[in-house]
């Protein structure tokens, strides 16, 4: 390929739709891409945007949507036949950091998802458990039960008693933050000589405050964010998506916990699509 | 010359612009990086930094898409989002001063907007940068291009900003050009001429040449449709390199004492050079970034960059980079005397 090109769009025809819960739609595709778990796509619907997505697999090619305005109520309205353009797959995924040492299959690794942080987090878990991967855990936070996605998927792969749940409501599991569920360490089982990976995704306040959790047990290289921001180019370009300097689209989105320290923008701000700072909600 | 990154030996590289010094003599194009906190990991191997075009008010921009790749280089129709000066002004003021100087990229729809923005920002940029040559403006919006086309705007627009900086203190004006008027100019290159004199009548520092080429499309042939929600956008990259380097000729020609940073195309310091014979004395790069991935990757790019910039000059029998300046003008005059 010439140097300075950057392949565009590629035609993706949806095969499948399948309502999860709570808004979310998943789309499984004809065509399959190669993709790590953990990497994103920008998806375009000619007349309606391109944004990014958190890619649900690659064979078969899916991507789950939740509805919640203009391009996704456009995406929504797409049906078995339609055309959706995707380019990428971009950035950095979980596992590439999991294969990229020889880490011993018997290594613990913990998923960390509030809301749709589960798309990526089951989808890296998913692939760990066919590579051998033993000792696989979930921990998962929604306001509501409806909001625990993929939460079948979940118990089907790692086992019930693998999964620990927590809504702020109580309707399933432990009431209260995800982070609360910190305090049942003990029911998942995990050796304390282990050094265990965490694979952390949601809002950016849960991870920040999931990551200071989970490196009581681990050293904070092993312990991989995945962070959202709003992206408008995908190539590292236009800023919209910086974390105090560094672009989420390509530095990111996963991160290891230890590249984000004394990070100025990590769990304090985003920016909105003026790229004006926003700080998160207290 | 001192020790940073991208060592190379040496050979200046450097531009010293009214006691600015821009070492080595190579910054962002504006619209690339953007934001404070980016151009702050780019100080240690750029030698100036120019933001995101900023104006008086807080700025969507353009839906997605935004860009698309030509398979020469991109469009882009971005839009001019930004937060507006006292947001910039705000960002700024956390990190100033910089490594190396830091440029301030503004444009205005009137030049009653001109203090405003100089004022919020003066104390907090090295220089400015006015951009009047912006192409994603929408219909009725009289700023960037709108501006670019009409050289008594550019020199009004021009002279408000420099009465501005004169009276706080005189930091630099550069005026970024577009290269619309040069691409449909006579043989003599009048209106080009023209705009550039009535920058520099007005007080310009340096001229900026170019902004990218309007009125570029790809089109996704699947999806029958333009890339770009905003369907044009301005060209940049590889493919423009001939009009940036052109432009850049017919100025130094005319005015050869007026410094130019030269920008549209630069991949390598082979290009880079080329803009600095054709009268160039610093340049700016944008789209060469777009297929470098990840901020280890950009930076590693313009390290190596400046590394062999000064390997070339070697070759060419300089030791200073600004020795080539205007360099491809000299044969010419030798053979007509």
């Amino acid at each position: 390929m010439a140097e300075g090109i950057r392949p565009g769009h590629k035609e993706f025809i949806i095969s499948e739709t399948k309502d999860i819960a709570d808004g979310l739609r998943e789309f499984t595709f004809e065509k399959g891409l190669a993709v790590e778990p953990g990497q994103y796509v920008m998806a375009w619907i000619p007349g309606a945007s391109e944004n990014p997505l958190s890619v649900r697999s690659g064979y078969p090619f899916k991507l789950a949507v939740k509805k919640r305005g203009g391009w996704s109520e456009a995406f929504h309205r797409k049906q078995t036949g339609d055309s959706v353009f995707v380019r990428g797959p971009y950035g950095r995924g979980f596992t590439g950091f999991i294969d990229r040492y020889d880490i011993p299959s018997s290594t613990p690794v913990i998923g960390i998802a509030g809301g749709y942080g589960s798309v990526p987090v089951l989808s890296a878990l998913e692939y760990l458990e066919a590579n051998g991967f033993s000792v696989l855990r979930a921990m998962l936070g929604a306001k509501t039960r409806s909001g625990l996605l993929y939460l079948e998927e979940f118990w089907e792969k790692l086992q019930e008693e693998s999964v620990l749940a927590a809504t702020e409501d109580g309707s399933e599991g432990r009431q209260g933050m995800v982070t609360g569920l910190f305090e049942n360490w003990h029911e998942l089982g995990i050796s304390g000589e282990a050094e265990p990976y965490f694979l952390v995704c949601g809002p950016e306040k849960m991870i920040r405050a999931a990551a200071q959790e989970a490196e009581r047990h681990t050293a904070p290289e092993r312990i991989l964010v995945s962070l959202e921001r709003y992206m408008k180019c995908g190539h590292g370009i236009c800023g919209n998506c910086e974390e105090d300097g560094l672009s989420v689209c390509q530095d990111g989105p996963v991160f290891p916990y230890s590249e984000l320290a004394g990070n100025r923008a990590f769990g304090i701000y985003e920016r909105t699509k003026s790229g004006r700072r926003e700080n998160y909600d207290l | 010359m001192h020790e940073r990154a991208g060592d190379r030996g040496k050979i200046d590289l450097s531009y010293t612009l009214r006691g600015l010094v821009f070492d080595p003599a190579i910054m962002n194009a504006s619209g690339f990086l953007c934001y404070p906190s980016v151009l702050k990991r780019y100080e240690s191997c750029l030698g100036g930094l120019v933001t995101k075009s900023t104006g008086i008010k807080e700025k969507e921009g353009n839906e997605t898409p935004i860009v698309a790749c030509s398979g020469q280089g991109w469009i882009n129709a971005v839009g001019l989002p930004n937060p507006g000066i006292r947001g910039m002004a705000e960002e700024l003021k956390e990190l100033y001063p910089f490594r190396v100087p830091l440029i301030l990229s503004v444009f205005a729809n009137t030049v009653e907007e001109i203090p405003e923005l100089i004022g919020r920002s003066y104390g907090c940029c090295d220089a400015y940068e006015l951009n009047v040559s912006c192409p994603n403006i929408k219909e009725g919006e009289t700023t960037g291009i709108a501006i670019g086309m009409d050289h008594g705007l550019v020199g009004d627009f021009t002279r408000a900003a420099v009465e501005q900086a004169k009276e706080r203190g005189g930091k630099p004006v550069i005026v970024k050009l577009t290269p619309a008027l040069y691409i449909a100019d006579d043989i003599r290159k009048t209106r080009t001429l023209k705009t550039a004199q009535a920058a520099v009548e007005a007080g310009a520092a340096a001229l900026a040449c170019i902004n990218t080429v309007p009125g570029g499309m790809v089109i996704d042939i699947y999806a029958r449709e333009p890339v770009l929600s905003a369907r044009y956008g301005g060209m940049s990259g590889p493919g423009i390199r001939p009009i940036g380097v052109g432009m850049t000729y017919a100025i130094h020609e005319a005015f050869p004492d007026i410094p130019i940073i030269g920008c549209g195309g630069i991949e390598t310091p082979e290009h880079a050079v080329e803009y600095v014979e054709a009268g160039a004395s610093a340049v700016q790069i944008g789209s060469a970034l777009f297929s470098r991935e990840g901020t280890l990757e950009k930076t590693g790019f313009i390290d190596g960059f400046t590394r062999e910039l000064a390997a070339l000059c070697e070759r060419l029998g300089v030791a200073e980079l600004s020795e080539l300046r205007g360099a491809a003008h000299g044969r010419r005059h030798q053979a007509r005397a």
